[in-house]
């Protein structure tokens, strides 16, 4: 599974750091994500997309999409 | 009472009671007269736990005052399977140890322990062993 957290991130100039703190969870948490290391739970994914102004489904791509 | 405050409150009680803990211990061994190892030795655990538990809070209250959020849905996870994997290695060590023990000690001339030390050395093994082992596995490597 890969993510466009890191794309999207670069859309509105924000860092990792930023990003964790806007949703309340570790830098660390973000980097796992973004390198399709940890699955995370729909209600982070949410507020992710939420941040990011971008629909759950949008930002995940499956391998089998 | 704020989040900061309670947990300070928390620590600050778990040490009152670690204290209390130690010096009932110690005192009723004293006013007992006896000389059993493992008294000293529990109290010597007792207050290892003390210490990382203040090295713990202080670690915490250092990442919380920095804005580093505490409750991480990741390192939840990853503690949660620490402690997972920790519990089941520790419980077999000490089923290990207590079978060495109880069968392969049991017709040799070897000064076989008392219950108490024998259950004080099974359960100081499991302790360490599964804080060894949850230290090592939830340091932040791998997936949960």
């Amino acid at each position: 599974m890969k993510t466009r957290i890191k794309e999207l991130r670069a859309r509105y100039d924000m860092t990792q750091d930023d990003l964790a703190r806007k949703i309340g969870v570790r830098r660390e948490t973000i980097l796992f994500i973004e390198n399709g290391k940890y699955i995370p739970s729909l209600k982070l994914a949410h507020d992710i997309a939420k941040v990011l102004k971008i629909t759950v489904d949008e930002l995940f791509i499956f391998e089998d999409d | 009472m704020d989040k900061r405050m309670r947990f300070r409150a928390f620590v600050g009680i778990l040490a009152a009671v670690i204290i209390v803990g130690v010096l009932f211990v110690e005192g009723s061994a004293f006013a007992a007269d006896t000389e059993n190892w493992a008294v000293v030795a529990s109290a010597v655990i007792l207050v290892a736990i003390a210490l990382a538990a203040a090295l713990v809070a202080r670690k915490r209250l250092k990442e919380t005052k920095s804005g580093i959020p505490s409750e991480d849905e990741r390192s939840t996870a990853l503690k949660m399977r620490a402690g997972y994997l920790s519990f089941f290695v520790s419980m077999y060590l000490c089923m290990a140890l207590g079978w060495i023990f109880l069968v392969l000690l049991e017709d040799t001339t070897t000064d076989f322990p008392a219950v108490g030390e024998l259950m004080f050395i099974l359960v100081a093994a499991m302790g360490t062993t599964y804080l060894v082992i949850w230290t090592a596995v939830s340091r932040g490597k791998g997936t949960p």
